[in-house]
């Protein structure tokens, strides 16, 4: 069967699978991004159990891999009395996994600015969660951006996973659709693409427009 | 394991947790009661169970389950499929209310889950490169060439494949079917292990690249009888079923649901119980 032959037949599985693809990446980086934000205040903590609680959240969830965790949740949860749907095992699992690494990239975005902001704010007047709202966090952001693109694209790609809990995403589609008609080359090369161009024309744009306008709201481009 | 009492209070303290609340009536018939959908786990496996284009559940283990649970007036009906290994593991954990995939009833199995009584009895094959080159027909003649063999996880020919003396260095794990047919293809491994159903599929889907050994050339013991797998707590529902698997399997209603995948009388169970296979395989 020929490439056009072979999308012309099968572009409605491809695109639903392509669509709840999505649909986890978007809901695992909203929860990813905040418990990294949450984890990594945690972490800079003075209070020791709150720092304690981050240490313990981000060694486990960075420790151990993305997909026991995922047959984690979806296997063994439930003998404890706690069942999750798969879609929502899928992205609980990839989002609190992206939000340990995110932590400390957030943890890593904070202590990089510049000590003198810090000092300023106090002078100011400011209470410590004026500071860190208005001051702090924004300069954090521009610094942490470009490595938080990075985790973006790792993301989509820990995604892939959830296609082993069966959720119906793309890889979960194409080896559907591999298992019924053996076109291996086809299939796994159009979900390559697939995965190619959601990582280059979806999240890197995102991303980088996203640096530039907090370059540019900070002052800096 | 043997059952101590602190085991037994955890193992019945992790199945209160687990379970609804009712002691007598198992969960499945608790849902079936509520109203909600019997949850039919399968995988991707060509024959025995498997989805077509539309999701809807083919395969002759499919077709016999749900023309069962249609004698016991039963329609309300959802299909999962799901990675083959993952069956066992997704019943168990309640994702599943009864699993079909083309399990034989295994005694390693019988631990973990209940079957029903035996739906079809067959056998195993082998898939080779067309030709069979190396000559390879049973476990003894991979054994004794130093073939490499491959099988998907969880199947029972690597229990056999192991039991026939089979080491780890001479033996391929791959998650399904076809993934040991691409490792047969692309020359990793030498012959592959699979149920006789699906081989010959593969062999016929193969346009004469691959070929399927005799089933009879494999030992007397590896003939294997198919049932359907149920939760330990759910043997309530069991039974009932049992009782209208026992009124449909052979009808001819039956066999003519299946006839499209090559399932014949010959492969009727016969008498054979559930329980004597635990025993016995």
């Amino acid at each position: 069967m020929s490439f056009t032959e072979f999308l012309l037949q099968y572009w409605p599985r491809l695109l639903s699978g392509t669509g709840i693809t999505v649909a986890q990446f978007l809901l695992a980086a909203v929860l990813g991004i905040a418990i990294s934000l949450v984890m990594g205040l945690m972490k800079l903590s003075e209070n020791r159990l709150m720092r304690g609680t981050a240490i313990t959240y981000i060694e486990f969830f960075r420790g151990t891999s993305l997909l026991v965790q995922l047959y984690w949740i979806f296997f063994v949860l439930p003998l404890f009395g706690i069942t999750v749907e798969k879609f929502t095992a899928g992205y609980l699992a990839v989002g609190m996994n992206i939000g340990a690494y995110g932590a400390e990239l957030v943890r890593g975005g904070i202590l990089s600015v510049p000590k003198g902001q810090w000092e300023a704010a106090l002078a100011l007047n400011m209470s410590p969660a004026q500071r860190m709202r208005r001051i702090i966090l924004p300069q954090a952001l521009v610094n942490m951006l470009p490595p938080w693109g990075n985790l973006m694209i790792e993301l989509l790609k820990g995604t892939a996973l959830v296609s082993l809990i069966s959720v119906t995403d793309l890889m979960f589609e194409a080896r559907q659709i591999n298992n019924t008609t053996f076109l291996s080359a086809q299939i796994f090369g159009t979900a390559l693409i697939i995965y190619y161009i959601l990582a280059r024309f979806m999240v890197t744009p995102f991303m980088r427009w996203l640096e530039r306008h907090m370059s540019r709201k900070m002052g800096r481009s | 394991m043997p059952m101590t009492p602190i085991k037994l209070s955890i193992a019945a303290g992790l199945v209160v947790l687990g379970t609804a609340a009712s002691a007598i009536a198992g969960p499945l018939t608790d849902r079936i009661e509520a109203g909600e959908p019997i949850r039919i786990g399968f995988s991707n496996v060509p024959i025995w169970g498997y989805p077509d284009e539309n999701g809807e559940a083919k395969g002759f283990v499919n077709e016999i389950a749900i023309g069962i649970l249609a004698e016991m007036g039963i329609t309300n009906i959802e299909t999962n499929v799901t990675d083959w290994a993952g069956l066992i593991p997704g019943l168990q954990a309640g994702r599943y209310d009864l699993i079909t995939g083309g399990l034989y009833i295994l005694n390693s199995r019988c631990e973990n889950i209940a079957f029903s009584e035996p739906i079809g009895s067959m056998g195993d094959a082998f898939i080779v490169p067309a030709g069979n080159p190396m000559g390879l027909n049973n476990y003894q003649d991979v054994l004794q060439q130093g073939a490499m063999l491959v099988a998907p996880a969880g199947y029972n020919t690597i229990e056999a494949a192991r039991r026939e003396g089979i080491g780890d260095d001479q033996l391929m794990q791959v998650p399904g079917p076809s993934e040991a047919l691409a490792a047969v293809r692309a020359g990793r491994a030498d012959a592959a292990a699979l149920t006789y159903f699906e081989a010959d599929y593969l062999a016929e889907q193969s346009g004469g690249t691959i070929d399927v050994t005799d089933p009879q050339d494999l030992p007397e013991w590896t003939l294997n009888w198919v049932g359907i797998g149920f939760r330990f707590n759910d043997t309530d529902f069991m039974e009932q079923f049992n009782a209208a698997l026992a009124d449909y399997v052979g009808t001819e209603e039956m066999l003519a649901s299946v006839e499209e995948y090559g399932f014949t009388a010959s492969h009727l169970p016969g008498d054979r119980t559930a329980e004597w296979v635990c025993a016995n395989r």
